[in-house]
């Protein structure tokens, strides 16, 4: 992991039915992201971190649908046979 | 074994995380957006975490139950607990969701119906834990 910050260009990228590319290009934005974090930050920091990506690419989902995004999705269960 | 001390830290730090003040709601949690969230999606949210974890429990158990990982004498307790905790996870889904859906079209539902299933279902899955550890 470099210590040395690196610069990270904004997402240009549809977050929207985002092919495997996309979804690959979000994942290097993300690690290079990551990797501007010098090996020596207390962990309060990645974890703060990881949150700001998340947040950036909720807010960048919210603005391509024009909707608040919903994460709360859970199904009902099938029994065993 | 150091990604499983990892897991557990992650695990830990999740479980503390939505027990303190810093607990974050989840989007769209009772129509929650952003910013300061009301009591009652607080509430929702935190409904949302437990039977969410419930069905991580659940299917988990289930998957073991398929694959035969327990024992052949066990196997009918197994089946008969899980199926209850499907029962009541079920329950508490549907709940969940009467709740939710009330909260986004802006209304006040009573939460006491949730409250009940939610208890119901966690005293399923912690039947059906003790048996899997029993296992």
């Amino acid at each position: 992991m470099s210590t040395t910050p690196t610069p990270v260009q904004p997402l240009s990228v549809s977050l929207v039915g985002g092919t495997l590319n996309e979804i690959l290009l979000l994942l290097s934005t993300a690690l290079s992201v990551l990797s501007a974090i010098p090996a020596t930050a207390p962990e309060g920091a990645l974890g703060s971190l990881v949150l700001q990506i998340v947040t950036a690419a909720v807010q960048r989902i919210e603005s391509q649908t024009g909707q608040p995004i919903d994460l709360t999705k859970i199904p009902q269960l099938t029994p065993l046979p | 074994m150091k990604i499983r001390a990892v897991l557990a830290v992650l695990v830990l730090g999740l479980i503390g995380g939505c027990a303190s003040a810093n607990y974050k709601v989840h989007p769209g949690a009772g129509g929650y957006i952003s910013g300061t969230a009301t009591a009652v999606q607080v509430f929702d949210s935190q409904e949302y975490d437990a039977i969410s974890a419930a069905s991580v429990v659940i299917q988990g158990v289930q998957a073991d139950y398929l694959a035969g990982k327990f024992p052949a004498s066990a196997m009918p307790t197994i089946r008969t607990a899980t199926n209850s905790a499907v029962a009541a996870y079920n329950d508490a889904q549907a709940q969940w969701m009467a709740f939710d859906g009330a909260l986004k079209a802006g209304g006040t539902p009573g939460q006491s119906a949730l409250i009940s299933a939610v208890a119901a279902m966690n005293n399923a899955i912690s039947q059906l834990t003790t048996l899997r550890g029993g296992k």
